[in-house]
């Protein structure tokens, strides 16, 4: 009976409560509308009905009880305090645990240098290969700069695998890090880039390509990043490892394990000291650990 | 009732766990609660169980009070769900009472004393969709945008609720207008 036309806002026009717009549009339906007009009259009989509704204040011995149970429970809960902050520790503890082990899966601020104990899968030995058909010229480099940050967008314009880590040379170092030039081949049957540098004068090859794709990746490490080296007597040194979703084979011949190379990606001062104490690296010692984040 | 108004210093003491500015709180709030508890529940004792257990969750929530809503309006949420809550579990049909006549004035003459308790009794077989913002209009007052707040819902819902519960009220005491 009463539902629809305006009787949603009856109480509101009989209390005040209507804008001067909606007080006039209802005035207007009331005006060629008696099922509404009927409403209004009993609403307003209501409206003065409910105004009889007592404002009963609190009791003086119920806020007497009351005040005496906040009283004691105020103490309670002082006591119980350190509860609750045992729960907020421990929270905080688990989320600082979680956050650790998310940024030590990302970065693996530990680097394990192992001595290739088998031998070379496909990705490894197609890699180190092409390391000398590019300083021969065999496979040539489709994007030649000495920009490196231009190899990175060009390789990344090709579609190809790119780090995500900022290539951000000290000044100190650009005379020792040459770019020479970038390419895309196929490693093992993967889409890879190739990275061609000139380090302390001497060839150096990155080879990258997504681990997901790569036939026997080398596992990532769980607790750090665990990178095999294999050294050849005519002092070229092969680098392989897989972290963050990229198996990297790094070729070079350079002094040691040939870990001066890492520092074409790793630019910043406080990872290049830490891969540059991977220098007393020590022949026969299967791996050695160092902090990258001293 | 006047014009809710809890400073923020009064607050902010509070919330520091300083007992005396929460007795001072609980001096201000305690009518208001009550009045509103016993409007929903229809019932002295359960409003004054109602009261206490608002209290106490004043006590522990306080420092959670982030100000985006006013105190007040987050004050009387906590006095509706907790008032709801309470007459949930007590699952128990409550005793009609004349709670919402005006015991303290004894010099009312017997009829409209009689009135009010059948006034209380209409508002307690309300269902508390439309008890709600009916004691929150009548017993404390509240515009309509207020109580739109306190319930979470629109101005236009709240209209519609109150013109519903108004024109029930009137038909339930048809022989009182």
């Amino acid at each position: 009976m009463m539902f629809g036309h305006v009787f949603g806002q009856l109480a509101a026009y009989a209390e005040g409560q209507l804008d001067e717009r909606a007080r006039a549009r209802v005035e207007r339906h009331l005006a060629r509308c008696s099922e509404c007009g009927a409403a209004l009259t009993d609403i307003q009989a209501g409206i003065r009905l409910a105004s009889s509704i007592a404002h009963e204040p609190m009791p003086a011995a119920v806020a007497s009880h009351i005040r005496a149970q906040l009283r004691a429970t105020d103490v309670a809960a002082r006591k119980t305090a350190p509860w609750h902050l045992g729960w907020r520790i421990a929270a905080a503890t688990v989320a600082a645990m979680v956050a650790t082990g998310v940024y030590w899966q990302i970065n693996r601020p530990w680097v394990q240098l192992h001595a290739a104990a088998a031998v070379p899968n496909q990705f490894e030995r197609e890699g180190r290969a092409l390391h000398d058909r590019v300083k021969s010229g065999a496979a040539p480099l489709a994007f030649r700069s000495n920009d490196e940050q231009a190899l990175w967008r060009w390789l990344a314009s090709e579609g190809a695998p790119v780090t995500s880590m900022a290539i951000t040379r000290p000044d100190e170092q650009r005379s020792q890090f040459i770019a020479e030039g970038a390419a895309v081949h196929t490693v093992a049957g993967v889409r890879a880039s190739v990275l061609s540098y000139r380090i302390d004068g001497r060839p150096v090859t990155l080879v990258l390509a997504s681990s997901r794709q790569v036939p026997d990746a080398p596992p990532a490490g769980w607790w750090s990043k665990r990178v095999i080296h294999r050294d050849e007597p005519a002092g070229i040194n092969t680098l392989t490892w897989t972290v963050g979703g990229g198996t990297y084979v790094l070729v070079s011949e350079l002094e040691g394990a040939g870990q001066k190379a890492c520092l074409i990606c790793h630019t910043t001062e406080r990872f290049s000291d830490a891969i540059m104490r991977l220098s007393k690296f020590a022949d026969g010692q299967s791996s050695v650990a160092h902090d990258l984040h001293p | 009732m006047p014009a809710f108004q809890v400073s923020e210093q009064l607050l902010t003491a509070c919330r520091a766990g300083d007992r005396n500015a929460f007795g001072e709180l609980f001096d201000v709030c305690r009518d208001r609660v009550y009045a509103i508890a016993l409007g929903i529940s229809g019932d002295r004792s359960a409003a004054a169980d109602v009261s206490q257990e608002v209290f106490m969750k004043l006590l522990t929530r306080l420092p959670q009070f982030d100000g985006r809503a006013s105190f007040a309006t987050w004050l009387y949420r906590i006095v509706l769900n907790t008032a709801i809550d309470h007459r949930r579990a007590a699952r128990k049909s409550v005793t009609l009472p004349d709670t919402l006549a005006d015991g303290r004035r004894m010099d009312d003459d017997y009829a409209r004393a009689e009135q009010r308790a059948r006034v209380g009794r209409a508002v307690q077989a309300l269902p508390v969709k439309l008890r709600a913002p009916l004691i929150l209009r009548h017993v404390e007052g509240l515009a309509y945008s207020e109580i739109a707040k306190v319930l979470g819902v629109s101005a236009g819902t709240v209209a519609s609720r109150l013109s519903r519960a108004h024109a029930r009220l009137a038909q339930e005491l048809a022989g009182e207008r």
